[in-house]
């Protein structure tokens, strides 16, 4: 008996895959609804819906490099703190002398490529007019996460606390200031005044400090733009990407024409 | 200007021509050798392997190349490694492209004599370039043989380089592209070649004229690297992912225009699309599991050269007395730090970007075309593909680049040959609607009352945003609001309407030198 055979007969190999290798039609059935990653696939799809002349697999990519994100931010997170003391100091290590310092570099360049990649998906969707029913609404959440992935890079943007950082921050955020109603400089700011005059819209409550945490940028906008970067965004992106999906397989798989 | 390129900077341009050459000898072995089964032509059984890849040639090239990566990747310790890789890489592109050329020379003469060309039974592939919508038959000899020279052309300006000649872009042409340059001329020049690229996309989707647009981009990048300060804004770390976006976009736009090009042209006939040609279902395992895995392999070895290669950005640590100058947002979000020039921030900053947002989910309730889903086309759908590639591609690629790459010190105009002064001193004479219509043309002072004041802007805006639309719906959009209902077609018209506003704003600018339409402090149009 071939050692390949008798290995997928231990009681081990049993345990985890459950089957045979996926050799034969049934077996290659099997894995795609018996294994927890494969089962985000369908069993079997379309031949000319996986080609790469139609999907330019651009959403795969992007959702590759998302994962590239998670594991490369995981392993940085263990050494970068999100102080004014350290932030500088840590990036700088990881340049020069902390061992595997590359991640950086790997986790900023994914993060450029990713917001091509989301860009050039939603092109090619657009494209093969598959966003037409029964996938609007799939549409929709594909546009959310375009959102999601640009305020990603955004607010990892600020993490190195170097010139560039802090001043790319500072003139996306005077944005919020001008926000109309919510910002100190935005039109209709005067509305929300209480009777005699206690403004409501203030340098400390304008929309500009509820995203900085402060008048400009500093330590607390560090601090927020650190948790947004590492745990809310990308929980809302986790979600949203698991609806995607799920929706891609409940409107019908990659779409092909009628 | 030969202060410019120092030993590095040339290495590095005889290396960028080796490639150029190597990419045209693939393009004259593929028009000489290949079989095209890119159009669905293996389906339609239209392919037949017309012309055999010389067997010698493939060890021949393994034995060239090979040793090259080889030395070059020893080079370290091997002295002249370099120009040895070099010397032999360079040999296997000139062989490459001769043999190629040698060999669609000698096909032109058996086709000549009738030998292989197509019958009935087998129409060959030439033939099903025009059945596929494409123009007429190429003459394959032609083609193979001028990539083939132009190969060898891009192989001399390599070896040039290695051998430290000094082949710059003559100042005379950097001045005159600085001098022509503008925001205006940019934008406009931008758009005018999309219009174009999708009014002629019949010629644009010929691989041979792309293929020549190509050559032409990598000869004017390679000589544009020659001068310093382009070179210097090029490849500034961040900046390179956009020139990435640049070529992926132009890349991804031509091949859907192409496929779009040969469906029309298919369903024209009658004939299925690509996309209906392969009915057939797989399995996920193996074929789609197996693309996966490709791809993240492949994509795994990218990110980590990309890594390796070009060091991350790390500036000066943060001082928040003293603004870099242009002090800039990241690039994705430079199209929108643009229109801050035209804009006030709570438009440049917040609307559009909410419009934007808002518009893009509206879009497959908008588009109530049944057509055009699952397959690439441009004819079926003119009218969506023509506003989102122009929302995409002009207003959102061209305007990150103009962004990124053009705007220098106080945000103003640098043209790419043009060192960035600090200093340039930019005349800005802008006045609003009101100095227009009071001043200039009534010739009476301006009313002090604000409302009073800005009343011909507020007049044409109410009239842009509310009494357009309806007359819009009962012309122009007459179909389409038939079919999709009036609400949405309001809805879809008001938010065209503030798509057009943004080149309108621009155009206001460039020849009225307008600031604002309507001027109510805070409130700024």
């Amino acid at each position: 008996m071939p050692i390949r055979d008798r290995i997928a007969r231990t009681q081990l190999w049993k345990s985890v895959f459950r089957h045979p290798m996926p050799t034969d039609r049934r077996n290659r059935v099997q894995v795609m609804l018996s294994n927890f990653f494969l089962h985000l696939h369908p069993v079997s799809v379309q031949k000319q819906g996986i080609a790469l002349s139609y999907t330019w697999c651009m959403g795969g990519a992007t959702f590759f490099l998302f994962l590239v994100e998670v594991v490369t931010g995981v392993l940085l997170m263990f050494y970068y703190r999100p102080t004014l003391e350290h932030a500088y100091n840590d990036v700088l290590a990881l340049r020069d002398v902390a061992t595997l310092g590359v991640l950086r570099e790997l986790h900023r360049w994914s993060a450029h490529a990713m917001v091509i990649a989301v860009m050039l998906h939603m092109y090619r969707v657009f494209l093969t007019g598959s966003y037409k029913p029964p996938r609007e609404f799939n549409w929709v959440i594909g546009v959310m996460l375009l959102v999601l992935t640009l305020l990603l890079s955004f607010t990892g943007y600020l993490l190195p606390w170097d010139q560039l950082a802090v001043w790319a921050i500072t003139v996306g955020s005077n944005m919020a200031r001008a926000t109309p109603v919510l910002g100190l400089e935005g039109p209709g700011a005067n509305l929300l005044t209480l009777g005699d005059g206690v403004k409501l819209i203030t340098p400390a409550s304008d929309a500009k400090y509820v995203l900085l945490g402060g008048r400009s940028v500093g330590e607390a906008a560090l601090n927020r733009f650190y948790v947004l970067h590492c745990v809310a965004i990308p929980l809302a992106a986790s979600l949203l990407i698991m609806v995607h999906f799920w929706r891609v397989r409940k409107d019908g798989g990659i779409s092909g024409p009628l | 200007m030969l202060q410019d390129v120092n030993p590095g900077v040339l290495a590095g341009l005889a290396w960028y021509y080796l490639l150029a050459s190597a990419l045209n000898a693939a393009a004259a072995a593929h028009v000489a050798y290949a079989e095209m089964v890119g159009e669905g032509a293996d389906v339609a059984g239209l392919a037949p392997r017309t012309r055999r890849f010389p067997g010698w040639l493939g060890p021949v090239l393994v034995g060239l190349y090979g040793p090259a990566l080889l030395i070059l990747g020893l080079r370290g310790w091997i002295p002249g490694g370099t120009t040895a890789a070099y010397g032999l890489a360079a040999l296997a592109n000139g062989l490459l492209a001769l043999t190629a050329g040698a060999d669609a020379a000698h096909f032109a003469e058996v086709r000549a004599s009738g030998g292989v060309h197509a019958d009935e039974a087998h129409p060959s592939l030439d033939d099903h370039v025009p059945a596929a919508g494409l123009g007429g038959p190429i003459n394959r000899t032609l083609w193979a043989l001028v990539w083939s020279v132009v190969a060898v052309v891009f192989q001399a300006i390599g070896l040039t380089y290695l051998f430290h000649g000094p082949l710059v872009l003559p100042s005379f042409a950097r001045a005159g592209v600085d001098s022509m340059a503008g925001p205006t001329t940019f934008f406009l020049g931008s758009a005018l070649l999309f219009a174009a690229t999708l009014r002629f996309r019949r010629v644009v989707a010929n691989g041979l004229v792309a293929f020549g647009v190509v050559n032409l981009s990598i000869l004017a990048f390679g000589l544009s690297l020659t001068d310093g300060d382009f070179r210097r804004i090029v490849s500034t770390p961040d900046n390179v992912p956009i020139v990435g976006l640049i070529v992926l976009a132009a890349g991804f736009t031509w091949l859907a225009l192409r496929r779009g090009v040969i469906n029309d042209a298919r369903r024209a006939e009658g004939l299925p699309v690509l996309e209906a040609l392969e009915q057939d279902r797989v399995l996920s395992w193996p074929d789609l599991v197996y693309i996966e895995l490709i791809c993240m392999v492949a994509m795994t070895l990218f990110l980590i050269a990309w890594a390796v290669a070009l060091p991350a950005p790390l500036e000066q640590p943060a001082k928040m007395t003293e603004a870099p100058n242009p002090a800039k947002a990241p690039w994705y979000f430079l199209g929108l730090q643009e229109m801050l020039v035209y804009f006030d921030p709570w438009l440049a900053g917040v609307g559009i970007p909410v419009v934007i947002i808002v518009g893009l989910c509206a879009i497959p309730y908008l588009d109530v075309n049944e057509e055009g889903r699952g397959y690439y086309t441009a004819a079926s759908r003119p009218f969506a593909m023509a506003t989102f590639l122009f929302g995409f591609l002009v207003l959102w690629v061209v305007l990150i680049v103009l962004g990124t790459f053009l705007r220098g010190p106080n945000w103003n105009f640098f043209g790419p040959y043009e060192r960035w002064d600090p200093y340039k001193v930019v005349p800005l004479n802008n006045v609003d609607l009101s100095d227009l219509v009071w001043i200039r043309a009534l010739g009476r002072a301006k009313p002090s009352w604000a409302p009073l004041r800005e009343l011909p802007g507020l007049a044409l805006l109410a009239f842009y945003l509310f009494a357009l639309p309806p007359i819009l719906l009962r012309t122009l959009f007459k179909g389409y609001a038939a079919k999709a209902g009036t609400a949405r077609a309001a809805v879809a018209v008001v938010l065209l309407l503030l798509m057009a506003g943004l080149p309108l704003k621009m155009m206001l600018r460039w020849t009225l030198n307008l600031k604002y339409v309507v001027a109510i402090p805070g409130f700024n149009i």
